[in-house]
């Protein structure tokens, strides 16, 4: 008897301790020292870190690469000896040229980044977090998206749209999109915008639904609908958030940037250890040492667009 | 020694010789004659016999007493004897007052005095090494209990004596002779000399012999009284136990196919990890060092390779916690810039060779199955040494020796290069070196291979007692590796220590445990990289001292100098080390049930600790200056742990079905941590600390990854009158690596095997003692997936509202394990009584559902490079490796004092790739700044050399004219175009110009196939062996020679084989011409460099002689062999490089066969003593 008692007590215990049955939870193993889209979100601040991202570094190609060639150097403003960019100056651009992937890719990075946010902050954010500040941020999101779809439809026309990044994990072989199809989404995209950004101009240059207003009176315009062209341009216009600068020079200037006559810019930050997130253009443009710029020199200056 | 030190003895070999040598017999299963309650205690009749009670006991407990006569002779029984209760009670009081000890075994108890223990445990001694199976799963019953009649019919019968002995002539003690189909038995004694009596009435008497371990014999006496007999081993495999993996099981029952390798084979092989000495052991196991460097990475591929993008390293279970075969990666010197060179270590590395008792390899599907979704790469059994009881051993291995590079590359002398120089720099218009301007006069220069390679001491300690009484065993050792490696700046060393103990509690409760606890360190010198020591040796200029006068480092200063590393300083100076505590083991409790179902628990786990680092000093090596000085600090901590919970259960039923199964529970956690940190400017060189550095140019990182894994398993082996087998195996296996929607994968299979030498109509086929045919199907995976990969991080980046996160990829929650469907056909042919012993298996392995990632179009807005949100992984692709694995045992000579024993491994695979996620997907791999050299596609086997062809080289202008333009600008132009002298690439494709797609396939780096051949000779205590290894067919890629034959560098030395470069006055030369800047691309990846791997080498040699038993009792010394060994003695290859054998580059599949400044293997003198107290 004593023996069996042991025994099965021992067997008892043992099977206890070694198969302490896991629970779901055992498998549920995830990195711990960098932050997964599960546990970001947390925060009013945490959700704007990751809307931060869309104001620079997606961008950063399109703005290299595409800016200055297909706007200023096509537009006869500049001349380039960078042969990459002489054969925008001359119009013979070839569908091989490098810029024109790379920009459309930045194009779409921006898209594909709007995207996940749309939909992550929805899906991902602790609830303690207010609707209004929830959807304000996707609002900033879709901004993002319409303004990258409102260059992307004017540069090459017939695109496809891209609504969602699942695409990259199913069958990719898509269909481009009439252009009054993506305008049709700009629009949607911009009204959400407005509808539910941020109330007043916001002093670091944050998406405010006076961006989208104003962005929509430009879309309205390539529409050639005048009357809701005008109808927004006039609601920013005398909304009492905005004025002209005394000194009109004073808007290319660094010190200058988020001015009065700001309605939406990228918001650029350069640093040594990260490429890609500083404004490449004004050491392209910026006349040296006329104080334009807060530092003379070459890549790692701050400056916003 | 104290008489009770053998008191406990419970071994098999003792119950056999006991057995026989107690041939008359007492015990019966009479009535009893005398029953005394407890209550008639002290009223018994006086001087009761000791063997009258027995008596009583026996038919009361239903047990048998053994004993001899004179034993018991006379022996009264005390007073006070109670006579219930416990019988060992009753036993321990009744035995212990006359100094007779007994010891049980099944129903069978055997009493004996302490001086009859010693002698036939003197006679035994020679019986310990059998590997086989535990005693308690057979009792010895072939000789039962005489009567009193079969007792007195002895009186009057015939004595019968002679000499029973081994095959080589040996006298054989304690071996049983029985005469057939009586209970009459005897047993040989010390010298093998016995005795037996036939009674007279026994018509045509025969006699058997039998030994457990041997094959038993029949005599006929035929009226003779001296009849010496000579028994044979059993043959070896079928007896043998094998490691399965969650338990054992005999070799004959095996149904999978799993290769077995004692340590005992593997002895005299010098080797820092037991990786390294399978090479060649067994059969579709390729095993090759990546690194000579002493601790690095070795790739072992269990029949082909399994991933396309994952590991191809096995799972290693070493005493039942498994270990991944995927090297350590350390910091190192890519850090510094430049190449990095290999760093990888062998997990195997921190294990004490010495301590391994045997290795069983584990290759088809039916027998990893049950490792689940860690065995698609095959498994490795690790079993280490254990007590034994009755055995008190104390041994002693060392060996001593050295390392050589086993050879050295021709090229050119100081006056060679002076004159190389002059003419290329004329050539090139370039200014002529003034030292050089006579170079007859000039010495032989720097030998810069003598400079860094080196002879290195090599030698290991090892400590060990074992031994143990009937119910406690253990083993205890302590070991001591050092390697001085080759090539200067780099070695190992190990400390180890081990404990494994087993402890029988109760009848019912066994437990055990191991543990080692082991501190490695390794220096690292940078090998495999175009800038590492062995590559800067050949490259740099003899021209150059190692140091100057003034014992400053010497170094290039002409300006035009190309190649400016000094390697004595490179590999003196730049340091990386790892140094590892770790500390693995487990504990064990085995609990038996009721009728052969028992329960299991098992506890065990590893913890690492390693610190890790990496310092470039500030240096002038010429006109080459650091001026700034780094310190990388990276310390690891692992912790591991596993807990187990299984229910077996054995059963025969009407000895005709033998049932085994076994199922169980198992979980597994682990975290791996580590803390990097930087410094840069340090004051000092000579002080390697943190605390040094520019604090503004701090760096500081960590990174913690935690893992788990939940399994269910199961196995049912049946077998029916040995003839028949199956095994059904089943594993669930979850995985914290699995996306949440595919977290659970489950593994089954199921093999059979028919022994058709059992069957009758097989029973006159004398020739074939073992026929046996299996077949076998299963399903396993690969779980060892980057953490996490099913998910998305935040990944963060810099913007004007301070860091902000971005998702770094999509997510894919389907993310599974890598599957390998694996069909196995095995064949076991054993001829001539087991001489010829012949294991043939085929095999078809499916892999799929690598972890891959798509490169879907940019405006999905993901894609795969580094400043993009990267796209999700997911599972495609299929590949198949077929092959063949054989291996041939035989004994070409078994006479008394000569034995010559072969071994013959053979493998071979055919890797295919069937899918990958499109069929247009392309896997390149490039090493350090070189183009794209291997290309992995459907349809070919992967890591295929991929490059250019060649035709020769062009001799005129008229030549290049007529043929394709080699390269973008084109032309004839001695400076920036082709010219003569230049290297006729061919136009593949023949679209008249020579580009990136004229590239095709060059050559693969699989062999056709490898082998290992061992022979083993002894005469009389002398043994040798010679084992050859080699592999055929396989292709390398040169990378060294893309350099040492380059052409295009000045101050840069090259082999001596460029003095046949073209020239104007050397048209036939055979290298193209020399030119600075190489505008043709000569050097692009092409034809030239890819050769034959093909080798056949000598890889050991040993000669051994074991000191007569005799003549060392006086010294207590049991045993003594002192033997010398040679380790890669002989490399027969047409090979060019240091070295054929080169493996994966940090164990990278896809990049197989590449020698790039590659670390050779070293040739090992080693001289051993083995001794046994």
């Amino acid at each position: 008897m004593k023996t069996s008692f042991f025994k099965y007590t021992a067997i008892l215990g043992l099977s206890l301790f070694v198969t302490t049955s896991c629970k779901e939870e055992f498998l549920n193993q995830t990195p711990q020292s960098a932050i997964t889209i599960d546990n970001f979100f947390q925060t009013k601040e945490q959700v704007l870190a990751s809307t931060a991202t869309l104001y620079g570094f997606p961008w950063f190609n399109f703005n290299d690469r595409a800016v200055v060639p297909m706007g200023d150097i096509m537009g006869g403003n500049v001349h380039t000896y960078d042969p990459s960019f002489q054969a925008f100056m001359v119009f013979s651009v070839q569908p091989a040229n490098s810029n024109l992937a790379v920009s459309w890719a930045s194009l779409y990075k921006v898209i594909g980044m709007s995207n996940t946010l749309i939909k992550l902050i929805p899906e991902k954010s602790a609830a303690s977090i207010s609707k209004e500040d929830l959807n304000a941020s996707v609002g900033e999101a879709k901004f993002m998206r319409a303004l990258a779809y409102f260059y992307l439809t004017r540069l090459w026309g017939a695109v496809p749209i891209v609504e969602s990044s699942d695409l990259a994990t199913g069958d990719a072989n898509i269909n481009r999109n009439k252009p009054e199809d993506v305008y049709k989404l700009i629009i949607k995209d911009l009204q959400y915008a407005e509808a539910n950004c941020l109330s007043n101009k916001s002093a670091e240059g944050r998406v405010s639904i006076w961006s989208a207003k104003a962005l929509l009176a430009k879309v309205y315009l390539y529409q050639k609908d005048f009357a809701n062209a005008r109808l927004k341009a006039e609601e920013v216009i005398n909304s009492g958030q905005y004025s002209l600068m005394d000194n009109y020079a004073d808007c290319f200037k660094q010190l200058k940037n988020n001015n009065a006559e700001s309605v939406f810019a990228l918001q650029w930050k350069a640093n040594s250890d990260n490429w890609g997130t500083q404004n490449t253009i004004q050491s392209y443009l910026a006349p040296y040492n006329e104080g334009i710029l807060d530092t003379g020199e070459f890549w790692f200056l701050c400056s916003k667009y | 020694m104290k008489n009770n030190s053998y008191r406990s003895t419970f071994m098999r070999f003792y119950l056999l010789v006991s057995i026989s040598t107690f041939a008359i017999m007492m015990s019966s299963a009479q009535s009893p004659q005398l029953l005394v309650s407890n209550s008639n205690k002290g009223t018994q009749k006086a001087n009761l016999q000791m063997t009258d009670i027995l008596k009583e006991l026996e038919a009361k407990y239903n047990v048998f007493f053994t004993y001899k006569d004179k034993t018991l002779k006379g022996k009264i029984v005390p007073q006070n004897l109670r006579r219930s209760g416990k019988l060992e009670v009753i036993l321990d009081f009744l035995l212990k007052s006359q100094s007779i000890e007994y010891k049980k075994v099944g129903k069978v108890y055997y009493l004996y005095t302490s001086e009859e223990l010693a002698e036939l445990k003197a006679n035994s001694v020679n019986l310990l090494e059998n590997r086989t199976s535990n005693s308690e799963e057979k009792p010895f019953t072939t000789i039962s209990p005489l009567s009193s009649q079969e007792v007195k019919s002895l009186i009057i019968a015939n004595p019968i004596k002679g000499k029973v002995v081994a095959e080589n002539g040996e006298p054989m003690p304690g071996v049983s002779v029985r005469l057939k189909g009586t209970t009459v038995g005897a047993a040989s004694d010390l010298n093998g000399n016995y005795s037996i009596s036939v009674p007279d009435k026994q018509e045509n008497p025969i006699l058997i012999f039998s030994m457990i371990g041997y094959n038993p014999m029949e005599v006929s006496v035929r009226n003779r009284t001296l009849i010496n007999v000579t028994l044979n081993p059993d043959v070896k495999s079928l007896s043998e136990i094998v490691v399965v993996g969650y338990g054992t099981q005999q070799r004959k029952d095996l149904t999978g196919s799993i290769s077995s390798i004692a340590m005992e084979d593997l002895k005299t092989i010098p080797a820092t990890g037991i990786d390294q000495a399978l090479q060649g052991k067994a059969a579709g196991v390729m095993v090759n060092n990546n690194s000579g460097q002493p601790g690095a990475g070795v790739s072992v591929r269990i029949r082909g390779i399994t991933s396309v993008t994952g590991s191809n390293e096995p799972l290693y279970v070493i005493d039942g916690i498994p270990f991944s075969g995927d090297g350590a990666s350390s910091q190192a010197f890519s850090a510094f810039g430049g190449g990095g060179g290999q760093s990888n270590q062998s997990v195997l590395s921190s294990l004490n060779t010495s301590d391994i008792v045997t290795i069983d390899i584990l290759k088809d599907a039916s027998a990893t199955a049950i490792y689940g979704a860690r065995a698609s790469n095959g498994v490795v059994i690790i079993t280490t040494k254990r007590g034994k009881a009755n055995e008190s051993k104390i041994t002693y291995d060392t060996y001593f020796g050295y390392q050589e590079v086993p050879k050295k590359l021709g090229v050119m002398n100081l006056r060679e290069f002076a004159k190389y120089s002059n003419e290329t720099r004329l050539d090139n218009s370039q200014q002529l070196n003034e030292e050089f301007a006579n170079p007859n006069i000039l010495g032989n220069g720097t030998n810069w291979q003598d400079e860094i390679f080196r002879k290195g001491a090599i030698q290991n300690h090892q400590l060990s007692f074992s031994g143990g009484k009937d119910k406690t065993q253990y083993y205890i050792s302590g070991g001591y590796f050092k390697q001085d490696a080759i090539v200067i700046g780099s070695n190992f060393n190990r400390y180890s220590l081990r404990v494994n103990i087993d402890n029988q509690v109760k009848d019912w409760l066994k437990i055990g445990n191991s543990l080692t606890i082991s501190n490695t360190n390794q220096q690292i010198t940078l090998s495999d990289s175009d800038d590492g020591v062995v590559s800067a040796a050949l490259l740099q200029s003899p021209a150059v001292p190692v140091k100057l006068p003034d014992g400053a480092w010497g170094g290039v200063e002409d300006p035009q100098a190309y190649y400016t590393i000094n390697p004595v300083a490179l590999a003196l100076q730049k340091d990386v080390s790892r140094k590892q505590t770790r500390l693995n083991g487990n504990f064990w409790a085995d609990v038996s049930l009721y009728r052969g179902l028992s329960f299991r628990a098992e506890f065990g786990g590893d913890m690492g600790f390693t610190a890790n680092s990496a310092f470039n000093p500030t240096y002038k090596w010429g006109k080459l200056e650091n001026t700034q000085s780094k310190l990388l600090r990276r310390n690891e901590q692992s912790t591991y742990w596993n807990a187990k919970a299984f229910l077996n259960y054995n059963k025969v039923f009407n000895n005709l079905h033998r049932v085994s199964a076994l199922i169980g529970h198992e979980s597994q956690y682990s975290i791996y941590k580590s803390v990097n940190s930087g410094a840069t400017g340090l004051t000092s060189n000579d002080v390697q600390s943190l605390n040094l550095g520019d604090p503004k140019l701090a760096s500081v990182g960590d990174l913690i990854i935690p893992w788990a894994m939940e399994s269910y398993l199961g196995r049912v082996n049946y077998n029916y009158d040995d003839r028949y087998n199956l095994t059904l195996t089943y594993r669930a296996d979850g995985s914290s690596n699995f996306g949440p929607k595919k977290r659970w994968g489950r593994f089954p299979s199921a093999a059979v095997a028919w022994t058709i030498s059992k069957e009758a109509f097989m029973k006159d086929v004398t020739a074939i003692n073992n026929l046996k045919l299996r077949i076998g199907y299963g399903s396993v995976g690969n779980q060892n997936l980057p953490s996490y990969s099913y998910g998305s991080l935040m990944a963060s980046v810099i913007t004007a509202y301070g860091t902000g996160f971005y998702s770094d990829k999509l997510a894919n929650e389907n993310i599974q394990w890598e599957s390998a469907n694996q069909t196995n056909l095995g064949l076991d042919i054993g001829l001539l009584k087991g001489k010829v012993n012949l294991t043939v298996d085929v095999y078809d392995k499916k892999s799929s559902n690598f972890l891959l990632q798509t490169s879907p179009p940019s405006f999905t807005g993901v894609g795969t490079n580094w400043d993009e949100v990267k796209s999700p992984f997911f599972n495609a692709g299929e590949m198949q490796n077929k092959g063949i694995d054989i291996s041939l045992n035989t004994t070409n000579i078994d006479s008394k004092n000569f034995k010559w024993n072969s071994n013959l491994v053979f493998s071979h695979y055919k890797n295919r790739i069937n899918a990958l996620a499109t069929d247009k997907d392309v896997y390149y791999e490039k090493i350090q700044y070189f183009e794209n050299i291997t290309k992995t596609a459907v349809g070919l086997p992967i890591g295929m050399f991929y490059g250019y062809t060649t035709k020769g080289i062009f001799q005129n202008e008229e030549e290049i004219k007529a043929s394709p333009k080699q390269t973008e600008n084109g032309g004839v132009n001695k400076w920036s175009g082709t010219f003569p002298g230049d290297i006729i690439f061919a136009d593949n494709n023949g679209d008249g110009k020579i580009d990136a797609s004229d590239r095709v396939i060059l050559g693969s780096p699989h062999p056709d196939f490898t082998f290992g051949f061992t022979n083993t000779f002894s005469y009389k205590n002398f043994d040798f062996s010679i084992f050859l290894q080699g592999s055929q067919g396989a292709k390398i890629f040169n990378f060294t020679r893309v350099r040492t034959e380059g052409l295009t560098g000045l101050g840069q030395n090259q082999l001596n084989t460029v003095t046949d470069r073209w020239t104007l006055d050397n048209p036939t030369g055979k290298l193209p011409r020399f030119i600075l800047g190489d505008p043709n691309q000569n050097n692009r990846f092409s034809d030239r460099f890819i050769e034959d791997g093909s080798y056949v080498r000598i890889q050991n040699i040993s000669f051994g002689y074991t000191i007569p038993t005799g003549l060392l009792d006086k010294v207590f010394i049991k045993r003594l062999k002192i033997y010398g060994s040679v380790q890669n003695l002989k490399t027969f290859t047409k090979y060019s490089g240091f070295d054929p054998e080169l493996g994966s580059y940090d164990q990278n599949s896809k990049l197989t066969n590449v020698d790039n400044g590659h670390y050779p293997n070293p040739r090992t003198f080693t001289l051993g003593v083995n001794v046994e107290f």
